[in-house]
């Protein structure tokens, strides 16, 4: 009895209606089935194809059993399908474990879970594994559009489990809007959460260790060809902030990856590693930028960094000839912040590195020894020579094209002598060779070159197109040089990027000669190119801070925001604490708000205490039941409270309808209530 | 003013037998100056009531009798040529009386129709440029069949809007029924009734109908229940602002009724299904089905929570 009384207790004061059980129908199906594919639909490429067609299966099953009022599979058929289903999943990821197939496995029993869909509760399992499975998506993608289409299917989630708790249904937009409001007032608390919830090392979310598949980027060994497949990509290699100042001019910004030293049939290799010596470089203080490059994954370890760094942060290592590479191949973007010496002077050179320099045993063809010895006879100087292959590049009608003819087995000597048509790859690799066979030290180097600067987010963008290869010679005067052959025969490459020149090439326009504003003209593209481009280039602005602003996010971040707040030294409890203060307040100060205009009268408190009183006799008030007629209901029911009765309720009424609100008034409603005990 | 009521209720309740709600309702009609749809099978005394109301309050009164071949000016009236002094002088039509009984009312053509309800709505007559004003009080009872009948024009809603309440009569009780039987034709007892109460106390009444107190906790109630119609997935479409309106309006007649000098909940669920229940379309439910236990006006008030 009495436990019946408190039941009926909370529904009165949550005004929940005493009806009947919820059921759910077949609406409540198909909303929920939506909810499901939208949670799902971001995985749909990287499902097994047989989905779709377990999807339709259970689906139409389900469809059967509605429409023929039939009953769902007993148990030993759903074990079968279970077992089924999961032998074909292990016989497609040969695991149940890792990310993939557990995805693979949470999607696909969740689907199987509408075979079996009965009670209010199988439904709500269903919303709950639909958002778990939302979670998931967020191991594949963090992108600003994922996040944006993901907070839209939780709010659908939302208002389906809305439509499934609720009698009373209302019309689906405004359950609609009641969820979006619901998720906008749990956003203050999540980034709350999101700035101050301790942080373990790794990215926003730990990944399995299969996350990794299909990244691209630079090979460590060059022949011609290698590079060229880079250049048709227009995916974002890296970018540089120049913490607000405008970055070097295009014709020197070289980004260093590799430096490749050793020529073994045709190829370049990078030669043995050399520890960096401290104070190779000298530099003038004026030269030095500093600035902080943002990293893509690249699935390699390669760091590329302006011409010629000169300081190492912690997390990088010294790679031969000045070089930087991370510890671990680059698989989450990573933040880097650098220096770079613009005007630099290597000081000295060891005997091995001289020797691997100088090395030709792997270049054929007595033409181009020939050749070699004929320029620099004529040159006299190791300056006067380099001077003279960069006019022989000139004055040869070579060409810069990205479709070269094939190279036999003495590749230099035929670029050289007969094919003179090829790009920065022929050009570095010919050049370096021809240095080497006039006895003067010369490397290759491989990068990129140029990029597109941001306006709108002041940042420079360097995409896989911008790779390049360039030359270092060694001259004892000046020590190592960069010397870029590719701006003898195409200038715009270095002036204005790969693009611009590829913009020209595509135009017809021949190389090296197309005047300064002719040249502006046509690289301004139309009205409407240009329009494209600064939309692009404002979401990569939009995106580029979103990923270092929230997905970047991290501990280092973190303590920087709470120094600034004034909390030193903060440890893991300290923060939990913090972190708990705070979220209580937010939620208290919601609370307020969200209470605040439901003032309760005193009057009406002290009816409601009256209610309480006859519940607890078995007479309860049905919500929708005005006071004068819920009294009469009384009085017909117990008519020995008739007098009490009826002085509660004309006193309540007085106060509340006729705006009697004296303080008599008042006083002799809390006074009838008081003296109001209907207990037998 | 109480027994005035309670004359007026005894006088009405002798000529219609039986229908003591139904009557009271259509006191609270007038009062709030409204105008009343009475909707029933032939025969079920629509007509009596519309004619017993008329005669209580001692109006002028006329009477329409639409069919389908009604044309406006027989409801507006015309402007005639006259030989005499070669001019043009309007004779009114039957709308220029202060009790208009409009007698099935969906049989007309839509045009007729809409000609009674615009003078409804407007409470004048604009003919040839120039406007008659109707005389105050105005007050329409018109009668439909029920729209299955054949011959019918059924009511668009924005029309059914125009009527303030709407109320259907069904049979008499037994007794009630018995006594019909017995004693003599109440058309006849009709014809000799005098009124019972003045025009200008019917326009007093009505200006104190006005006065009644509606306090915040009514019009919380109010708006609560304007509100769950238009979000609830019960209904097609919510109450209107204007009907909310002639809803308050009603419970304030309601409660001078009573007696009372402000109003209650209760006053607004009495007079809601009678002022609503024309205004507000239930939905299918989810199966597709109508739900047919309960009107759409009483499931109103049962999901919505007094305060």
């Amino acid at each position: 009895m009495s436990e019946n009384i408190s039941v009926i207790l909370i529904k009165q004061k949550f005004h929940i209606s005493t009806g009947q059980e919820i059921k759910p129908d077949r609406q409540a199906l198909y909303s929920l089935f939506i909810a499901f594919l939208l949670s799902v639909s971001p995985h749909l490429g990287r499902l097994p194809v047989w989905f779709t067609l377990l999807g339709i299966f259970v689906f139409g099953w389900r469809y059967k059993i509605i429409t023929t009022n039939g009953t769902p599979p007993g148990s030993v058929i759903r074990i079968v399908i279970i077992f089924t289903v999961l032998f074909l999943l292990f016989q497609h990821y040969h695991t149940l474990l890792g990310r993939d197939a557990g995805v693979a496995m949470l999607v696909a029993l969740t689907m199987l879970k509408f075979l079996e869909l009965r009670t209010l509760r199988d439904y709500m399992l269903v919303v709950f594994l639909s958002l778990f499975i939302v979670l998931t998506n967020f191991l594949y993608s963090q992108s600003l559009w994922l996040g944006v289409y993901l907070i839209v299917v939780i709010i659908v989630l939302f208002t389906v489990m809305m439509y499934l708790n609720h009698r009373n249904r209302q019309k689906p937009f405004t359950m609609l809007k009641r969820a979006a409001a619901i998720v906008m007032m749990g956003l203050p608390v999540a980034i709350l959460l999101f700035l101050l919830f301790p942080r373990l090392q790794g990215g926003l979310f730990g990944l399995p260790s299969d996350s990794h598949a299909g990244l691209t980027g630079m090979s460590d060994t060059m022949k011609p060809g290698s590079i060229n497949e880079l250049n048709q990509s227009e995916k974002v290699a890296f970018r540089v902030e120049f913490n607000g100042r405008s970055p070097p001019v295009t014709k020197q910004r070289y980004w260093r990856g590799l430096v490749l030293e050793k020529y073994e049939q045709g190829v370049w290799k990078e030669g043995p590693q050399v520890k960096a010596i401290a104070g190779a470089v000298r530099y003038e203080k004026e030269d030095l930028i500093e600035y902080s490059i943002l990293q893509e994954p690249s699935n390699q370890k390669w760091i590329f960094v302006l011409d010629m760094p000169v300081s190492k942060p912690a997390e990088l290592k010294w790679g031969t000839g000045q070089t930087l590479r991370s510890m671990e191949p680059v698989r989450e973007r990573l933040q880097l912040q650098m220096k770079s010496a613009i005007e630099y002077k290597f000081t000295g050179i060891s005997n091995g590195v001289r020797q691997r320099n100088l090395d030709i045993s792997s270049v054929k063809g007595a033409r181009l020894t020939r050749l070699a010895d004929k320029l620099y006879r004529e040159a006299g100087s190791d300056k006067a020579y380099i001077k003279a292959v960069f006019d022989y590049y000139r004055d040869n009608e070579f060409f810069y094209t990205l479709q070269p003819p094939l190279l036999g087995d003495k590749p230099v000597q035929s670029f050289m002598l007969d094919t003179r048509r090829g790009y920065c790859e022929h050009y570095a690799s010919s050049f370096t060779i021809m240095m080497r066979l006039a006895g003067i030290p010369a490397r290759v180097v491989i990068g990129y070159q140029g990029g597109e600067w941001n306006e709108r987010g002041d940042y420079l963008i360097v995409r896989q197109s911008d790779a390049h290869a360039w030359s270092e010679v060694w001259l004892d005067e000046s020590g190592w040089v960069r010397v870029d052959p590719t701006s003898a025969v195409a200038p715009e490459r270095i002036e204005y990027g790969f693009s611009a020149m590829r913009e020209l090439m595509e135009q017809g326009q021949p190389l090296g000669n197309v005047a300064g504003e002719r040249l502006q003209a046509i690289l301004a593209g139309t009205l409407f190119s240009r329009t494209i481009k600064g939309v692009k280039l404002f979401w990569d602005g939009v995106n580029t801070r979103w990923y270092k602003w929230v997905i970047d996010y991290g501990r280092k971040n973190q303590n920087g925001l709470l120094r600034w707040f004034g909390f030193q030294q903060t440890d893991w409890g300290k923060l939990v604490f913090l972190l708990a203060g705070l979220v209580s307040l937010v939620v208290g100060i919601q609370a307020w708000l969200l209470f605040r205009r439901k003032k309760i009268d005193p009057a009406v408190r002290q009816y409601q205490k009256y209610c309480r009183r006859l519940c607890r006799v078995g007479i309860v008030r049905s919500p929708s039941e005005g006071p004068a007629r819920f009294a009469r209901r009384v009085i017909g029911a117990r008519p020995d409270l008739r007098e009490r009765v009826m002085s509660v309720t004309e006193a309540y009424i007085a106060i509340l309808y006729a705006g009697n609100t004296h303080k008599e008034q008042q006083q002799r409603l809390a006074r009838t209530v008081n003296e109001f005990r209907p207990g037998h | 003013m109480k027994t005035r009521f309670n004359e007026l209720r005894r006088f009405l309740n002798e000529l219609v037998l039986g229908k003591e709600d139904k009557i009271e309702l259509c006191l609270c009609c007038i009062l709030a100056r409204g105008h009343l749809l009475i909707e029933d099978l032939p025969g079920m005394g629509k007509t009596l009531l519309a004619h017993s109301l008329a005669k209580a309050i001692g109006l002028n009164f006329s009477r329409i009798q639409f069919t389908s071949d009604m044309l406006p000016a027989d409801i507006t009236g015309v402007s005639v040529f006259e030989v005499a002094n070669s001019s043009f002088r309007f004779h009114p039509g039957p709308i220029f009386s202060s009790v208009v009984l409009a007698d099935e009312i969906n049989r007309a053509s839509p045009k007729a129709q809409s000609a009674l309800l615009e003078a409804m709505e407007e409470r004048q007559v604009s003919i040839d440029g120039c406007t008659h004003l109707l005389p105050d009080p105005f007050f329409v009872i018109a009668t439909q069949n029920p729209l299955e009948h054949s011959g019918t024009f059924p009511l668009p809603e924005s029309q059914l809007d125009r009527f303030f309440m709407r109320i259907s009569l069904g049979y008499p009780n037994r007794d009630s029924e018995r006594t019909l039987l017995e004693k003599e034709d109440r058309r006849e007892l009709l014809t000799k009734c005098e009124a019972v109460i003045t025009k200008s106390e019917l326009l007093i009444w009505q200006q104190e109908a006005k006065l009644i107190k509606t306090r915040p906790a009514l019009l919380d109630y109010v708006q609560d229940l304007v509100e769950e119609s238009r979000n609830s997935a019960n209904f097609i479409n919510g109450i209107s602002p204007r009907a909310a309106l002639n809803l308050v309006s009603g419970a304030r007649a309601w409660a001078l009724l009573a007696g009372r000098d402000y109003v209650i909940p209760e006053d607004v669920q009495d007079v809601l299904p009678a002022v609503i229940g024309h205004r507000l379309t239930q939905a299918m439910d989810q199966e597709g089905h109508m739900n047919l236990g309960m009107n759409p006006a009483d499931r109103l008030l049962e999901i919505t929570p007094v305060p």
